[in-house]
C-alpha cells in the first residue's frame, strides 16, 4: 500500500495519507495537534519500535500557495497529512493502530476530525479509509535503508556502551583474565545500555508547490514520469548527508470521503515535498541545489510561481520556503540524532559483531586494542589508548 | 619623481582614525541595523539602493544581467581593459575567465603553498621574534608569488610602489561608482607603479619563448612561462566548430592585452584581498580566544580543513569589503521566488550598494552569527562572493592563508608584551602595521 513504482526495496516503507477535514473541525484538529505537541511526548508510538519519523500536519486550503496566475483555493475541506516510515508489513503496521489500546485511543482522536472517519475498529472499514486516502510516493529516500528501529536502537546501544567501555578503562593493565571480565561483563551489560540522548537539532519540512492548474495536467504526468524514472538511479538525497528520510508526492486532488458527493476538488495539482533532516533547512536546500541542480528545476522548475529563468539556491529556498508549513506533531524515533551519529553507530555494531564473532571468546588484550585502534581511527578519528 | 606611497599619501592622524572608525565601527553597524529592518532600502534623495539581507544579496549576485557591473568609468581611469571583474556576463567575459582559469590551474597549489611556507618560514626564522606581520610577513609572501609563480619579477625598488599601486588601485575600483578627479588622479598615479612592472614582466618572457628553447622559471612553469609556451586546439575552419582542428599558440587565440589585463586583475584582485584578510583574520585570532585556540588546535593536529574552516569563519566576522557595486538595467523587482507582497521593487539604473559583511550576520539565515564557529554550514559565508564574479582566486587565497597561517600558529603568534606595539595601524580599510610576537626558536625548527 505504499508507493508504487518509485519506491526502492528498503527495510522502511513510507505512507502518505491525506484526508479531508471539513471546516468547522479544522480548528479544533488545530488545537488538538497543539495540545497533544505540548503535553504528549508520543511515547506509546516510540516504544513500538517500528516508526522512524511521523508527522500530522493540517493544512488549511487558504494558506495553500497561491501565486500570480493561479487559481484561487474554493472554499472546501481543509488537508490533514500524516506521513511516515514504518519497519514492517503495512497490514501489521495498521493493525497495530487498531489492537494496541493506547495507540487506538490517540489515532481515534487524531483522525477525528478528518471526513467520516469510522473509526480504528472495525478494522476493515479502518484500513480501506487509510488506502483509500494513501498517496503514491514518486519518489522515497532513506539513509539507512538496511536498518529498522530496532537495529537502530541497538547500533546505539552498542556504540554508546563500547564508549563507556574503553573510557572506564582501568588506570593500572589489568591481567589478561581480568581484561577478559571485564569484555565478558561489557558484552553482557550492552544489551541494557540505554539508547544516548542525542544534541543535534532535527528540522520537519513540509511543502506544497502548485504544479498546475487541476484542468491542466501536462506538466503533472511530466513531473510524475520524471520522478518515477529517478527512483532506479543513485539517490541525489544520499549527497545531501543531513537527510534522514525524503518523499515526493503528487497530489493530483483532495480524495474526498466515500459518499460525499459534494465536495471541492482543489483547484491546482501540488507537488508534496517532506523531508526530516539535521539542521535547518536553508541549509539542506542550498546542498541539494548544489549536487543536483537540473533535478531541482526538472522537478519544480515548471510548478507555478518558480521563477523558471533564475539560477542559483536563492530562487529555490525562498520558493520551497514559500510553499512550507511548520509542522503541527512531529514524531522522530531518535530525536537530535544525527544521520552521522546513526550511520556510524550502525557500521561499528556490525565491526564489533563480526570480531565477536571471530573471537568466539575473551580476546587477548593485544587483539582488543589493535580493534580499539581500528575504531578510533574509523570513527573518532585517533585517539586509541590500546592495553 | 617620488615613488608612489599609500602611507605616505595616508599619514597617520585624524583623518585616518575617522575613516578607521566610519569604516570599522560605524558602517557595519548601521548596516546591521538594516539588515534587521530595510534589508533592501532604496536611500530617499539618493539614486542608491543599499542591498543587506542575506537572500537579497544573494538574489542580486545571481542575476547579473539584471544587475550588472557599474565600473566602466573605473576601468577607463585605470586603462584596464576587460578587466575580469568590471565584465558583465557576456561571451567575452566567460572567454577571458575560462583563460584565466586555464593559466592559474587548480593542480598549482602545491607549488603556491611551497612558495608560501618557505618564504614566511625564512622570514620569522630570520626575525628576532616581534615582526609587523603585514609589512614584513605578509607583503613577502604574497610577492613572492607574483614573482616565482606569476613570473613577474618586481624589482627591489619597486615592491613598496607596486605594492601600494595595487591596494589603491583595488581601494579605488571598490570605493564606489561616483569618481570624482582627485580620485581618480591618485588611482592613475597608483596603477602607473603597477603597469610598468608587468609589462616588463610580459616583454621578458615574451622575449625568453621567442626561441625554440624556452627556459622554465625558478620553479618550474610560471604562469607566463605557461602563456607563451602553450598551443590550444582550434577549428582550422572557424565556421565549422566540429571540424578539424589545428594547433595554434595561445597567444593567438587569448591576446597579450587580454593576458596583460588579466595578470593586473590576478595580481591587483590578490595583494590587496589578501593583505587586508591576513590582517583581519589576524585580528579576530588576537581579540577572540575561542577562534584562536581553535586554530591553534587545527594546526597541532595537523587537520588542514578544520585550519581552513576556521580561517573562514575569522574572515566571515571581520570581513575585508563593506560595499560591492551594481546597477539595476531597468526597472527590477527583487524577492523573485516569494509570495506577492514580500518584493521589492529597484527603478532603472539605480545604484545597489550590496554588504555581503552585513549579510553574513543576517539572523533570518546566519544563526549565533557573531560567535565564532568554525563549523557552522559552510552556505552562511560568502567570503569570496556569490555566483557570478565568484572569486576567480579563491584556491589560490586558501592555500596562501593556510600555509601563512599554520607556520604563524606554529610559532605561537601572539600579541606583543609591549603595549605600545598593540595598536593596528590602519591605512583606508587596511590593515597596515600590525606587530606580533612569536618564537623565533620554532620558526628555526621549521626552516
Amino acid at each position: 500500500m505504499t508507493g508504487s513504482g518509485g519506491v526502492r526495496k528498503m527495510r522502511s516503507a513510507p505512507l502518505t495519507v491525506i484526508t479531508p477535514v471539513p471546516k468547522a473541525k479544522s480548528f479544533p484538529a488545530r488545537l488538538f495537534l497543539a495540545y497533544m505537541r505540548r503535553f504528549s511526548i508520543l511515547q506509546e508510538v516510540r516504544d513500538l519500535k517500528f516508526i522512524h519519523f511521523a508527522r500530522w500536519q493540517r493544512i488549511t486550503r487558504s494558506s495553500l500557495p497561491t501565486f500570480k496566475d493561479q487559481p484561487a483555493e474554493e472554499d472546501g475541506d481543509d488537508l490533514f497529512v500524516f506521513s511516515t516510515n514504518f519497519n514492517g508489513p503495512w497490514n501489521q503496521y495498521i493493525d497495530t493502530f487498531s489492537r494496541v489500546d493506547q495507540i487506538r485511543k490517540g489515532i481515534k482522536w487524531l483522525w477525528w476530525f478528518s471526513d467520516r472517519f469510522p473509526g480504528p475498529v472495525p478494522i476493515r472499514n479502518f484500513k480501506s479509509y487509510i488506502n483509500y486516502h494513501t498517496y503514491d510516493e514518486q519518489l522515497y529516500y532513506d539513509a539507512y535503508p538496511d536498518a529498522t528501529v530496532r537495529d537502530i536502537a541497538a547500533a546505539l546501544s552498542v556504540a554508546e556502551g563500547l564508549r563507556q567501555f574503553i573510557e572506564s578503562r582501568p588506570a593500572a593493565a589489568p591481567s589478561e583474565q581480568q581484561f577478559a571480565d571485564r569484555y565478558l561483563a561489557f558484552l553482557q551489560g550492552m544489551a541494557n545500555t540505554a539508547v544516548p540522548e542525542g544534541s543535534d537539532d532535527q528540522s520537519f519540512l513540509t511543502a506544497m508547490c502548485p504544479i498546475e492548474p487541476a484542468a491542466s495536467g501536462a506538466v503533472t504526468r511530466r513531473i510524475r514520469r520524471y520522478l518515477e524514472g529517478r527512483s532506479s538511479e543513485p539517490d541525489i538525497f544520499a549527497d545531501c548527508p543531513m537527510v534522514h528520510m525524503a518523499r515526493l508526492v503528487v497530489v493530483d486532488d483532495l480524495r474526498p470521503a466515500l459518499g460525499n458527493s459534494t465536495a471541492e476538488s482543489l483547484s491546482s495539482r501540488y507537488l508534496l515535498f517532506i523531508v526530516e533532516l539535521d539542521g535547518n533547512i536553508d541549509d539542506f536546500l542550498d546542498r541539494l541545489y548544489d549536487v543536483a541542480p537540473d533535478f531541482v528545476h526538472a522537478v519544480w522548475g515548471d510548478c507555478v510561481g518558480f521563477p523558471t529563468d533564475r539560477k542559483g539556491p536563492v530562487f529555490f529556498r525562498r520558493y520551497i520556503e514559500s510553499c512550507s508549513f511548520k509542522p503541527n506533531l512531529p514524531f522522530a524515533a531518535f530525536p537530535k540524532v544525527s544521520v552521522s551519529t546513526i550511520t556510524s553507530a550502525l557500521e561499528l555494531r556490525d565491526d564489533l559483531m563480526n570480531k565477536v564473532e571471530e573471537w568466539c571468546g575473551p580476546p587477548s588484550r593485544d587483539a582488543w586494542s589493535d580493534f580499539e585502534a581500528s575504531l578510533c581511527n574509523q570513527y573518532a578519528g585517533g585517539g586509541a589508548r590500546g592495553y | 619623481m617620488a615613488e608612489y606611497s599609500l602611507a605616505d599619501l595616508n599619514p597617520a592622524g585624524m583623518k585616518q582614525n575617522l575613516t578607521f572608525l566610519a569604516l570599522n565601527n560605524v558602517l557595519p553597524r548601521v548596516l546591521g541595523i538594516l539588515t534587521k529592518v530595510a534589508p533592501v532600502w532604496n536611500v530617499p534623495g539618493t539614486n542608491i539602493t543599499l542591498v543587506t539581507g542575506f537572500d537579497e544579496v544573494q538574489e542580486v549576485f545571481s542575476r547579473q544581467l539584471d544587475f550588472e557591473v557599474p565600473y566602466e568609468e573605473h576601468v577607463e581611469v585605470l586603462e584596464w581593459d576587460n578587466f575580469v571583474l568590471a565584465m558583465q556576463d557576456t561571451n567575452r567575459y566567460h572567454h577571458v575567465h575560462r583563460n584565466i582559469m586555464a593559466l592559474w590551474k587548480s593542480d598549482d597549489v602545491q607549488q603556491i603553498a611551497d612558495i608560501a611556507r618557505e618564504t614566511a618560514t625564512e622570514i620569522l626564522a630570520g626575525e628576532n621574534g616581534t615582526i609587523d606581520l603585514i609589512q614584513e610577513l605578509v607583503k613577502p609572501v604574497l610577492l613572492a608569488i607574483v614573482e616565482q609563480y606569476y613570473g613577474v619579477p618586481v624589482p627591489a625598488e619597486k615592491r613598496q610602489p607596486f605594492f601600494d599601486g595595487n591596494l589603491a588601485g583595488s581601494g579605488f575600483v571598490f570605493s564606489g561608482p561616483k569618481i570624482s578627479e582627485k580620485k581618480a588622479e591618485a588611482a592613475r598615479a597608483a596603477v602607473a607603479a603597477v603597469w610598468p612592472v608587468i609589462d616588463a614582466a610580459m616583454n621578458d618572457a615574451r622575449g625568453r619563448h621567442a626561441g625554440a628553447a624556452a627556459e622554465p622559471g625558478a620553479r618550474g612553469d610560471t604562469v607566463l612561462d605557461r602563456y607563451y609556451q602553450a598551443e590550444i586546439e582550434v577549428p582550422t575552419d572557424p565556421t565549422d566548430p566540429d571540424g578539424p582542428q589545428s594547433r595554434v599558440p595561445l597567444a593567438e587565440h587569448f591576446t597579450e592585452a587580454e593576458m596583460r589585463s588579466s595578470m593586473m586583475a590576478m595580481i591587483g584582485g590578490y595583494l590587496p584581498t589578501d593583505t587586508n584578510a591576513a590582517g583581519r583574520i589576524m585580528q579576530t585570532l588576537l581579540t577572540d580566544s575561542e577562534a584562536m585556540s581553535y586554530l591553534r588546535r587545527a594546526v597541532s593536529d595537523g587537520d588542514d580543513d578544520a585550519l581552513l574552516q576556521g580561517i573562514h569563519e575569522a574572515l566571515r566576522l571581520n570581513y575585508i569589503i563593506p560595499l560591492l557595486w551594481r546597477r539595476s538595467a531597468g526597472n527590477q523587482r527583487l524577492g523573485e521566488g516569494r509570495l506577492p507582497g514580500n518584493q521589492y521593487e529597484i527603478g532603472g539604473n539605480r545604484i545597489l550598494a550590496i554588504s555581503l559583511q552585513a549579510a553574513m550576520f543576517d539572523r533570518r539565515r546566519v544563526s549565533d552569527p557573531k560567535t565564532f564557529d568554525a563549523n557552522r554550514p559552510s552556505g552562511d559565508s560568502m567570503i569570496y562572493g556569490h555566483r557570478f564574479h565568484y572569486c576567480v582566486g579563491s584556491l589560490i587565497s586558501d592555500t596562501i592563508l593556510t600555509e601563512l597561517f599554520r607556520v604563524v600558529l606554529k610559532c605561537d603568534a601572539r600579541q606583543p608584551p609591549d603595549e605600545s606595539l598593540r595598536d593596528i595601524r590602519w591605512v583606508g580599510m587596511y590593515p597596515w602595521n600590525m606587530w606580533i610576537d612569536y618564537q623565533r626558536s620554532a620558526a628555526r625548527d621549521l626552516a
